[in-house]
C-alpha cells in the first residue's frame, strides 16, 4: 500500500471531494510576480531555506497552455512504507531527459534519496496531470518551479507529520536525505514511517512554502545524474512503442497515398493474399488534406507479424488519383521560391527606412539561400498499438503529446476521452514528428474495426515518403553598408510555405511563430530593417522539426554576417559583435503586429543582447578563435537565439585536397538560464552537432511527380559515427541569479549549418548557400 | 579457460582472422544499399479532375468533415498562440 496519493477524499477546507484527480490547477503565471530576490530581513527560517514569496520568481507561459500546470504532490508523488518514493513522469521521453529531470526536481526540493526514487510514466490524462505536451524545448522553462512547489509541498507535509508525532514545533524539524531529523533531540523518522501521517495533512498552500536555497541542491544543476532508464536503453531491456506485445494482437502497414491530397481509386489485394500470415486486406478511411493529423488512409495489410504485412503490402496493386500535387518538383518550386524572394512581399516587420537606405548605401551585399525539405527520420519510426474493448479504446505510442492524442483519438472515434487511454513509451526520438498522433489514430480505428488488438508500424520507408517535412525555402538578405563598412540597412525576405497549410487550406503566408523564428525578432543594432514574407503555397504536409523555421532563419542571418566581413576586410566574430551591439534589452518592433516570443511573457524573456554577446565571446574564447590552424582548416562562427535561449557555435573544419569535409571540433556556449540537468545540456548540444551535420551535409528531400524521392537512409543519409565532429565542447553558462530556465532541446541547432558553412568558406573560400552541401566541395 | 585460449592461438596459427580494413563508408544520396531491396506496392495513378497546384493555390479541403474542420481550426489557434 502506498499513501500520499489520491487522497480527493480528504478533507481540504471543509469541502471533500470523491475525485482522485482533484487537484489545483494554478497559473502560475498569476501567482504574483516577485521581482528579484530580496533580504530576508529579521525573518528566521529553518536553515538553508527561503520562503516562495523571497525566491526570484519570474512569469511563464506555463499556466496559459492548454490545462495548465497541476502542483498538488499527491498527484506526482507517492511515498510507500518501506521508504521508496514514486515520482510520476508526466512528459514525454525522447532523448531529453525530462522523465529523468522534472522528477528529480521534485526529489531534490523534497529532501528524496535519488537511490530510492523510482519514476512511473503518466497516462496522458491533461486534466489530472496539467499541460503534457512535450515539445516547444518548454519542459524545464514551464515546469521547473512547479517541480520545485510539488517537492516543498511534499516536505512540508512530511515534516508537519513529524513535527506532530513528536510533538514539537514544525520550526525545530527539518529535512536530511530522505529522513526527517528533530534538531533538539536526533531523533529522527523516514519518509516511509512518515507517508500514513502526511497522507492525512492539508496540502500546504504555495504562499507558505519554504523552497531550498539553491546553495544546498544536491542534484539540481550537479549534472550527477543519469537518465533513468539509461541501463535498461543501452542493454536492451527498454520498452519501445514496437516492444508492446498484446494477446491476439495483428501486425499492420499501409499502403498510403504516395502525392499528398492524393487518394485511392482501387487495389488488388489477390497476390497479398497469397503471402503466408496476411490475414486480410482493406481499405483504410483518410481525411482530405489539409486535416490536421488526421490519417492518409490507403490500404492496410493486416497479418501474424510485420514480415508478412510487410511482403503482403509489396504485392498490392493500387490506382491511385494523385490529386492536385501530382506536379509537385522541387526543382521547380525552388525555383518559384526564388522569384518570390526577388520581388517585395507581405511586410512583416518595417523599421526606419530600409528601401531607401538600401539606395543611398554604399554598397549592398546580396545573399540568396536555400534549404530543401528536411525530414525527421529519428531512429524510431512511427508505431502504435491499440486495443478496443467495450466502447473504451486504450493505445499504446511513443507520443509527445499524449494529452491532445487522447483528445484526437475520442473525437476521431466519437467516444468520452474518458473511455481513452494512452499509454506513453519511450520514444526512440522525437524531434517533432511525433507531436502528430496520425499513426495512432490509424492503429485506433483499426482495432475497431477488427475488434482485436492492432499495431500499425511505420516502415522507415513509410517515414520518409509520409511525413510532416519541414518546410523547404528560400531566403534573401541584402544588407546596405556605408563607407565605413557599418551596416545601415537590412532586408530580409522569406519564403517557404507554411505550417499553417496543415490546418488551413490555401494558407500562403507564415504564421506568427514561424515570423517569430529568426526573420521579425533579429536583434542586430540596425537602424533601418525591413523584413517581408512573400506567398509560397504548400503541396505536401509541413510540419515542426526541431527548431523549426531558425533553421533557415539563422543559416542565412548567420552567413549574411560572414559575407559581411569578408567584403568589408574584417574578422567575422568582430563584424557579428559589431552588428549585436552593445549589451541591452532589444523590444520587439512596433510595426510587427503579432510580435511571438515562444509564448513567452516578454518581462521574464526579453531579447537580451548581452547574452547573446556573452555567448559569442564566450565561444570564442573557449575555441581559440584566431589561433593559427593546419592548412586546409577553418573556423566559422555562428550566434542564435531560439526557444528564448542563447546559443553560439564555433565549427573547425578540415578539407582535404579532394574536397572531403571533417569536423576535427565543435564549442557550443549556451545560456539557458536556470538550468537542471548540465548532463542532458551537453547530450543536447552533442546532439544538435551531428544533427545539424547531417542536415547541412546531406539533407535533402526532394519531390518528383508529387511524390518524395528518398526512401531510408541510403538516399537520406545521416551522419555516422566516422563522420561526426570529433570532439564537442559545451559550455553551460552560470545563471544569474533570477534568471529563468529556458530551452535547451532544440536551440543547438540553428547555428550550427552557418557556422559550418562559415568555416568552410573560411578554410577554401568556397561559400555555401544552398543546403545540402553533399558534393559542392568535390574537387 | 585454457580451451578457449587455446582454441583461439588455433584460428591465428591457421590465419583465418579476418584483417580488418579501414573504409570510408559513401554518403552521399544514391549510395545504393546491398542490404536493401527497395521495393514496395505496384502502384499506378489515373488523372486527377482537379486543378493543377500553382504558387497561388493549394489542394484545399472543400468537403472536409466538421469534426475535423474544428480540430484544424482549434490546433491551429494553438499553435499561433504557443507554437509548436
Amino acid at each position: 500500500m502506498t499513501y500520499f496519493q489520491n487522497l480527493g477524499e480528504q478533507a481540504s477546507s471543509g469541502q471533500t471531494s470523491s475525485s482522485p484527480t482533484l487537484g489545483r490547477v494554478e497559473n502560475v503565471s498569476r501567482r504574483g510576480l516577485f521581482k528579484g530576490a530580496t533580504a530576508l530581513g529579521g525573518l528566521v527560517l529553518a536553515a538553508s531555506m527561503l520562503p516562495r514569496s523571497a525566491m526570484a520568481a519570474y512569469a511563464t507561459g506555463a499556466g496559459a497552455m492548454p490545462h495548465g500546470v497541476v502542483t498538488d504532490p499527491r498527484v506526482f508523488v507517492s511515498i510507500a512504507p518501506d521508504g521508496i518514493v514514486t515520482i510520476v513522469a508526466h512528459r514525454s521521453e525522447m532523448g531529453t531527459g525530462v522523465r529523468t529531470s522534472l522528477p528529480m526536481i521534485v526529489a531534490d526540493e523534497m529532501g528524496a534519496d535519488w537511490a530510492r526514487v523510482r519514476i512511473v510514466q503518466a497516462p496522458g490524462d491533461e486534466a489530472k496531470y496539467g499541460n503534457q505536451d512535450t515539445d516547444g524545448s518548454r519542459s524545464t522553462r514551464h515546469y521547473l518551479l512547479p517541480m520545485r512547489e510539488i517537492g516543498a509541498s511534499a516536505r512540508t507535509m512530511l515534516e508537519t507529520a513529524a513535527a506532530q508525532r513528536w510533538k514539537v514545533p514544525v520550526s525545530e524539524v527539518k529535512t536530511g536525505v530522505h529522513e526527517v531529523v528533530h534538531d533538539g533531540s536526533g531523533r529522527r523518522l523516514g519518509f516511509g514511517e512518515l507517508a500514513a501521517d502526511a497522507s492525512k495533512l492539508t496540502v500546504p498552500a504555495a504562499e507558505t512554502l519554504r523552497l531550498k536555497d539553491p546553495k544546498e541542491f544536491r542534484l539540481i544543476g550537479k549534472g550527477a545524474v543519469s537518465i533513468t532508464d539509461l541501463r535498461d536503453i543501452t542493454t536492451g531491456k527498454a520498452g519501445y512503442g514496437a516492444d508492446v506485445r498484446l494477446p491476439g494482437m495483428k501486425y499492420v502497414v499501409i499502403a498510403r497515398p504516395p502525392v499528398t491530397g492524393g487518394k485511392m481509386v482501387s487495389f488488388d489485394p489477390a497476390e497479398a493474399m497469397k503471402v503466408p500470415g496476411v490475414e486480410r486486406v482493406m481499405e483504410v478511411r483518410g481525411w482530405p488534406w489539409p486535416s490536421k493529423f488526421q490519417p492518409l488512409g490507403g490500404v492496410a495489410v493486416i497479418a501474424s507479424n510485420t514480415g508478412s504485412a510487410i511482403k503482403g503490402r509489396n504485392a498490392l496493386k493500387i490506382v491511385w488519383d494523385d490529386g492536385a500535387n501530382a506536379k509537385y518538383d522541387s526543382v521547380a518550386y525552388r525555383a518559384e521560391l526564388e522569384t518570390a524572394v526577388r520581388a517585395p512581399g507581405l511586410v512583416v516587420r518595417n523599421d526606419g527606412d530600409a528601401e531607401g537606405a538600401l539606395k543611398t548605401a554604399d554598397k549592398v551585399i546580396v545573399g540568396e539561400y536555400y534549404l530543401p525539405h528536411l525530414a525527421h527520420v529519428s531512429m524510431e519510426p512511427p508505431v502504435a498499438t491499440a486495443k478496443w474493448t467495450n466502447g473504451k479504446m486504450e493505445v499504446w505510442a511513443p507520443v509527445q503529446s499524449p494529452g491532445g492524442t487522447r483528445e484526437d483519438l475520442a473525437k476521431t472515434l466519437e467516444i468520452s476521452a474518458d473511455d481513452v487511454t494512452v499509454n506513453t513509451t519511450l520514444l526512440g526520438g522525437g524531434f517533432g514528428r511525433k507531436s502528430k498522433c496520425d499513426y495512432v489514430l490509424e492503429a485506433a480505428l483499426l482495432a475497431r474495426e477488427l475488434n482485436a488488438p492492432v499495431r500499425v508500424q511505420w516502415t522507415r520507408e513509410d517515414d520518409v515518403h509520409h511525413d510532416y517535412l519541414h518546410t523547404v525555402s528560400a531566403e534573401r538578405i541584402e544588407a546596405g553598408l556605408d563607407k565605413s563598412g557599418k551596416v545601415v540597412a537590412w532586408r530580409h525576405r522569406s519564403a517557404a510555405p507554411t505550417i499553417g497549410s496543415t490546418f488551413v487550406a490555401d494558407a500562403k503566408h507564415q504564421i506568427p511563430i514561424e515570423l517569430g523564428m529568426g526573420l521579425i525578432d533579429m536583434p542586430f543594432d540596425i537602424a533601418n530593417v525591413r523584413c517581408e514574407n512573400p506567398e509560397a503555397a504548400a503541396h505536401t504536409r509541413i510540419g515542426w522539426l526541431r527548431s523549426v523555421s531558425n533553421i533557415p532563419r539563422a543559416f542565412a542571418v548567420q552567413s549574411m554576417v560572414a559575407e559581411i566581413a569578408h567584403a568589408t576586410g574584417r574578422d567575422p566574430k568582430d563584424v557579428l559583435l559589431e552588428l549585436i551591439g552593445p549589451a541591452r534589452i532589444v523590444p520587439f518592433s512596433a510595426s510587427v503586429d503579432k510580435p511571438w516570443n515562444y509564448g513567452e511573457p516578454v518581462e521574464s524573456y526579453p531579447i537580451d543582447t548581452g547574452r547573446l554577446r556573452h555567448v559569442v565571446e564566450l565561444v570564442a574564447e573557449k575555441a581559440g578563435w584566431g589561433r593559427k590552424l593546419p592548412d586546409g582548416h577553418g573556423m566559422g562562427i555562428a550566434v542564435h537565439r531560439s526557444f528564448v535561449s542563447y546559443i553560439a557555435t564555433v565549427v573547425e573544419v578540415a578539407i582535404d585536397k579532394k574536397g572531403v569535409l571533417t569536423v576535427p571540433r565543435v564549442d557550443t556556449a549556451i545560456d539557458c538560464g536556470q538550468f537542471v540537468n548540465p548532463e542532458r545540456i551537453q547530450s543536447q548540444m552533442e546532439g544538435a552537432a551531428v544533427m545539424g551535420l547531417s542536415v547541412a551535409k546531406m539533407g535533402e528531400i526532394s519531390f518528383k511527380n508529387g511524390r518524395v524521392q528518398q526512401s531510408n537512409y541510403d538516399d537520406y543519409p545521416v551522419v555516422r559515427i566516422d563522420e561526426a565532429p570529433r570532439v564537442t565542447n559545451t559550455y553551460i553558462v552560470p545563471a544569474a541569479a533570477g534568471t529563468p530556465p529556458s530551452g535547451a532541446g532544440e536551440p543547438g541547432l540553428p547555428p550550427f549549418a552557418p557556422a559550418l558553412c562559415n568555416a568552410i568558406f573560411a578554410a577554401t573560400g568556397k561559400r555555401i548557400r544552398n543546403l545540402p552541401i553533399r558534393d559542392q566541395l568535390a574537387v | 579457460m585454457l580451451k578457449p585460449m587455446l582454441a583461439f592461438l588455433a584460428v591465428v596459427a591457421a590465419g583465418s582472422l579476418p584483417v580488418v580494413a579501414q573504409t570510408t563508408t559513401p554518403t552521399g544520396p544514391g549510395a545504393a544499399s546491398q542490404a536493401r531491396p527497395a521495393r514496395g506496392p505496384e502502384q499506378t495513378s489515373v488523372p486527377s479532375t482537379a486543378p493543377a497546384a500553382t504558387t497561388s493555390q493549394t489542394t484545399g479541403a472543400q468537403n472536409q468533415d466538421s469534426t475535423v474542420k474544428q480540430m484544424n481550426e482549434t490546433e491551429k489557434s494553438k499553435i499561433e498562440k504557443f507554437g509548436k
